[in-house]
């Protein structure tokens, strides 16, 4: 690689304009000049993104391309759509509601390339991110808050085993080089979401990350319960995130059987028992009341109620939810907490 | 039909009294002061035409409001943001400089107030003259003519006086003139706006100017006006004889600080709700006394209009392919919702869908959940275990050892929800129930078919409360349907409804979602508000009983015959029209404004007091109300909150946990002073000690508290859970 190489960016959005435009302001404000980036727009208005675009085109010359998706392809398979046309050196999947400090491309590249001189399996930098929470407005957006993201990773190499729990890096802080993206096969496109997750851990298996202490990122989630255009992926498809993780579980543990060997997929695994295991500890130590939530004690008080008590309608409802919809449904913690309570209770 | 008795002491009691008209005395004061007067003066803003808002510079938020989803605010967005601020600004330092400048008043134009404001923000010609215009786009759409005024107006003219307008304003008169005329003003001889004639009524130095333009001395103008200060003292002192005319008061509106749902502006809904409320004050025919038109624009106005407006917000970002709403509550919703709509680039298909529970819970058995058996006989009104097997589509004495079996004695035994024989039962029947629901199914199936059409993306309107009927329609959609996606929206969904997620479907609930505090749900929606809503939503036609096949192939809905003769459907309507009065209302002032500026929470304020407490009026009014269907049924039913003589002992104020609307139980029979202890009340305020009592640790909650409560200084009466629950809704905590 050159000493100033090309860095390649796509953003992939739909109708999230005010947000777009805020992605791309963060990209022209680089104080590193040598990027090309890709607009994937992914089914969404083909005008709007045009003129945005347009209006900065005395900024952007020729380095900001749009492409445009007449059917909605998906997180992941706009992202190979915008990877796949562009032949820089150094790539990263920029989210249109995602930002970066100005000197984000400055510091990363010249750690990389200093890190690769010493250390050639380095084919990835990140930095630290900062998680904004925020609400958008018609096309006013409003910041709620700013906190450290994950200032709990260790400067220096990340580490494959904790990724193998979940992915603690998000897209908007991950530079990588061209080559390992293409010797790894590129982002496994074939699902909506957790694209990068897994995307990160066959990187890892084969290539180094490095941290980089420095907060050039930020990660930006909308806090109200917006399902629509504006929603993250994150906090309004939970569910969706859950579907998703359970198919790459089993396919990575999938291989590992069919090869014989105890791989990704068995550790993958693995881990989740234990940070279950370490969750019901937790819980069993939670507050007692927190645990049973009103929901089922109504429950219990229609019961108890003479048969002659009004039908509430809400009691009825709740009859319906499964007995273990309280976070910590065993029976060691239950009784955990029944002694709990009745000493504190007494001690009072 | 015989109507219960208490329903027609309810009609006797809320009667509509004649609606009164402009006071008399004012009249005769007027004509008084007319015969010694040769020129009349109004004022104009507040006085003649009024803003339906709170205060003239909320005016500025709404400015901002109508602004947000466009162009301008992409670009400019702390412009627009601090729009109201600036403009505010703006204003003084344009008056400032005026007095800097020399001059001997602080009047200025519109134009020179937007020159200082471009000063202040740097903004463009272009933005300017857009803020200019949108300002007064907002001013046309907010004035009305105060009828009162409008009276004096006519009867001045009546008697041929000269009638002359003044106005301490900024706007050009051209302007002004505009907005006269669009409330109805006309023949007036002379308009004077204090920007254009370098004086003013404040600092005294219109009135002279007005009257020797008309050659008369001071003495013989009459000068009627709203402002105590400008239009009253500055007259008398100028000689002038002066009628004072204020803005009727606005009722007392509920604060709801906790909601935090306006991230943009401090309480413009609060605004538009008093401003709109004090039209409705100042007009004497649209008053009237009908106790429930009143109840229904207060409180379901603007509830209804905040749902609404969450609605049309989701619709416009979704962009659904079919609207489905749900019969019977979201009847007036869904008469209502175009209006909130503006313009949309596709054509949207709107349905109204005659379902029920009784219509589809059999023929979306298409699987056999124990959990949710429930939902086969439990209800408002209590059966016996013949008839739920007869609605079901059994034949009760087919199976009557099976019943036996189960536990019950005979067929005729009442089965209250919840109750664990009836499970037994109907899991003993499984085979028989899933084989009369698949019977049942092609008609309902074929029904939803006809209205979801090819539709892919459907959104889905309904009350709430856990999504059994977004259930039941997912499971009626045939292999014709694969890939259909159903958004539905409620007004709230509990944190129940998690049974009824769906893979590819989702539930969302305006005023509660499953994330959101269940002291919430526990002390509003759990303790009457579900009642009262689906009161005040009661639609004019009966419920759903089945469907048919009509002459010509298509599947038509069997509906009860309409319960005309029924007194809460009366109710309902009368409370429907003064909520409609509001919508409407509400649209013609603030119908420019983009849903999504003003969809909040906030709009639930009402709602949210008069459920968790409400005035002695309010609960007279609702209490007497039962929940449920008036339809001939004798079968048990309680009222919300019912007047109980000789509450003095412990056992009859347990009772209040059996009411639907516990606050309107304690207000009407006077519990909300009574700090005596109750064991109910205690239980519901601290959920650790009747989880303890639950496990067993107590043998009541009395037990506790004279072993702890008392010591700890815990509350134990109703009028603690009372005040709890209006700290918590109000406050948050």
């Amino acid at each position: 690689m050159t000493s100033e190489p090309l860095v390649g960016i796509v953003t992939r959005t739909k109708n999230r304009r005010v947000l777009l435009k805020r992605a791309l302001e963060s990209v022209l404000f680089q104080s590193y000049p040598h990027w090309r980036m890709v607009i994937v727009n992914d089914g969404g208005d083909r005008d709007d993104v045009d003129a945005l675009v347009a209006s900065y085109a005395d900024v952007a010359g020729d380095r900001v391309r749009v492409l445009h998706n007449a059917q909605s392809l998906g997180m992941e398979g706009a992202s190979k759509v915008g990877l796949a046309g562009l032949e820089t050196d150094l790539l990263v999947l920029h989210d249109d509601d995602d930002s970066w400090a100005p000197e984000f491309l400055a510091v990363t590249i010249r750690e990389l390339l200093q890190l690769q001189a010493k250390y050639p399996a380095v084919q990835g930098v990140t930095t630290y991110a900062n998680l904004v929470t925020e609400q958008v407005n018609g096309n006013l957006v409003h910041t709620d808050s700013i906190e450290p993201f994950n200032s709990w990773v260790q400067p220096g190499f990340l580490s494959l085993d904790r990724m193998l729990a979940s992915n603690f890096i998000p897209p908007i802080s991950f530079l990588f080089t061209r080559m390992a993206f293409e010797d790894l096969g590129g982002v496994y496109e074939a699902i909506p979401y957790l694209g990068d997750w897994d995307f990160l851990i066959r990187f890892l298996t084969k290539y180094e990350v490095f941290m980089i202490p420095q907060y050039l990122a930020f990660y930006h989630w909308r806090s109200r319960s917006h399902t629509g255009v504006l929603g993250n992926s994150v906090t309004g498809e939970v569910g969706r995130h859950k579907f998703y993780r359970q198919m790459l579980l089993n396919q990575w543990l999938r291989a590992d059987l069919a090869a014989g060997r105890f791989g990704i997929g068995a550790y993958a695994n693995l881990r989740g028992h234990i940070e279950m295991f370490a969750h019901h500890i937790n819980e069993a130590e939670a507050e007692p009341a927190a645990a049973a939530g009103p929901a089922n004690d109504r429950a219990e008080s229609a019961i108890a109620e003479s048969p002659d008590a009004s039908s509430d309608l809400a009691a009825v409802e709740t009859r319906a939810a499964p007995a273990d919809s309280a976070p910590a449904g065993d029976g060691v913690a239950r009784a955990l907490r029944r002694v709990k309570s009745a000493l504190s209770l007494r001690r009072r | 039909m015989r109507e219960p008795r208490i329903m027609s002491d309810i009609q006797e009691r809320t009667r509509p009294r004649a609606a009164r008209t402009i006071e008399p005395p004012l009249l005769k004061t007027m004509r008084a002061y007319l015969a010694r007067a040769e020129v009349v003066s109004f004022d104009v803003f507040d006085t003649l035409i009024v803003r339906a808002i709170a205060q003239p510079t909320d005016a500025f938020a709404l400015v901002k409001l109508r602004l947000l989803t466009t162009d301008a605010a992409l670009n400019s967005p702390h412009t627009i943001e601090a729009f109201p601020e600036l403009r505010v600004q703006a204003e003084l330092g344009a008056r400032d400089a005026k007095e800097r400048d020399g001059h001997p008043h602080r009047e200025v134009t519109l134009a020179e107030i937007y020159d200082t404001f471009a000063t202040l923000s740097g903004a463009d010609a272009a933005l300017i003259e857009l803020l200019k215009q949108t300002e007064l786009a907002v001013e046309r759409d907010l004035v009305y003519a105060n009828p009162v005024a409008k009276e004096l107006f006519d009867l001045a003219r009546a008697e041929r006086k000269t009638v002359v307008l003044c106005s301490d304003m900024y706007l050009p008169s051209a302007e002004v003139m505009s907005l006269l005329r669009r409330c109805g003003y006309e023949g007036y001889d002379a308009l004077y706006v204090s920007c254009e004639h370098a004086c003013s009524k404040h600092a005294g130095t219109m009135f002279p100017y007005v009257a020797e333009r008309h050659g008369v001395a001071t003495g013989r103008v009459l000068h009627v006006g709203d402002n105590l200060y400008g239009d009253c003292m500055m007259a008398r002192e100028a000689g002038c004889k002066a009628m004072y005319l204020p803005r009727p008061a606005a009722p007392d509106r509920a604060r709801m600080p906790w909601n935090g749902e306006q991230p943009f502006y401090p309480d413009t809904v609060g605004a538009i709700v008093e401003g709109l409320s004090r039209k409705r004050e100042h007009d004497p025919a649209h008053a009237s006394a009908d106790p429930w038109e009143q109840l229904g624009f207060r409180v379901f106005g603007p509830l209804f209009t905040g749902f609404l407006l969450w609605l049309a917000a989701s619709v416009r970002e979704r962009r659904p392919e079919k609207l489905l709403f749900l019969a019977r509550d979201t009847h007036f919703i869904h008469q209502h919702l175009a209006a909130f709509l503006g313009v949309l680039p596709d054509e949207l298909a709107a349905e109204y869908l005659y379902v029920s529970r009784g219509s589809l819970l059999m023929p979306s058995l298409t699987d056999f959940p124990l959990p949710r058996l429930d939902h086969l006989f439990s209800g408002k009104r209590k059966s016996s275990v013949r008839r739920h097997l007869r609605r079901l589509g059994l034949f009760p004495d087919l199976f009557v050892n099976v019943a036996r079996s189960a536990g019950f004695v005979s067929l005729d035994e009442l089965v209250p929800n919840g109750d664990p024989r009836m499970r037994t039962l109907l899991g003993k029947l499984h085979h028989e129930l899933l084989r009369v629901a698949a019977k049942q199914r092609p008609l309902a199936r074929r029904y939803l078919a006809q209205h979801i059409g090819g539709a892919k993306r459907v959104m889905m309107v309904d009350i709430g409360w856990v999504g059994n009927m977004q259930a039941s329609m997912i499971r009626l959609l045939g292999a014709e349907h694969a890939g259909v996606e159903i958004a539905g929206h409620y007004v709230g969904v509990f944190r129940s409804a998690a049974d009824n997620e769906y893979p590819g479907h989702t539930m969302d609930g305006w005023l509660t979602q499953r994330d959101d505090r269940p002291e919430i749900e526990q002390f509003l929606w759990w303790s009457g508000g579900v009642e009262i809503l689906e009161f005040a939503m009661t639609a004019p036609h009966g419920t759903t009983l089945g469907y048919e096949e009509a002459p010509g192939g298509k599947v038509v809905p069997i509906i009860e015959s309409s319960d005309t003769e029924n007194a809460i459907g009366r109710f309902a309507a009368r409370l429907q029209k003064g909520a409609a009065d509001f919508v409407d209302d509400f649209i013609s002032a603030y119908g420019s404004i983009p849903p999504e500026a003003l969809n909040s929470r906030a709009w639930a304020g009402e709602f949210y007091r008069l459920v968790t407490d409400p005035t002695a009026d309010e609960a007279a009014l609702l209490g007497d109300l039962t929940h449920g269907d008036v339809a001939g049924d004798t079968s048990i039913r309680l009222s919300l909150a019912p007047a109980v003589a000789d509450l003095d002992d412990e056992h009859d104020r347990e009772r209040v946990a059996q009411y639907y609307w516990k606050a309107g139980f304690i207000v009407r029979n006077r519990l909300d002073d009574d700090d005596s202890f109750t064991e109910a009340a205690y239980l519901a305020l601290y959920p650790e000690v009747r989880e303890a009592v639950a496990n067993g640790d107590f043998e009541s909650g009395r037990e506790h508290w004279l072993l702890h409560g008392q010591r700890e200084k815990r509350v134990a009466s109703w009028a603690a859970w009372m005040r709890s629950a209006r700290k918590l809704l109000q406050t948050g905590k």
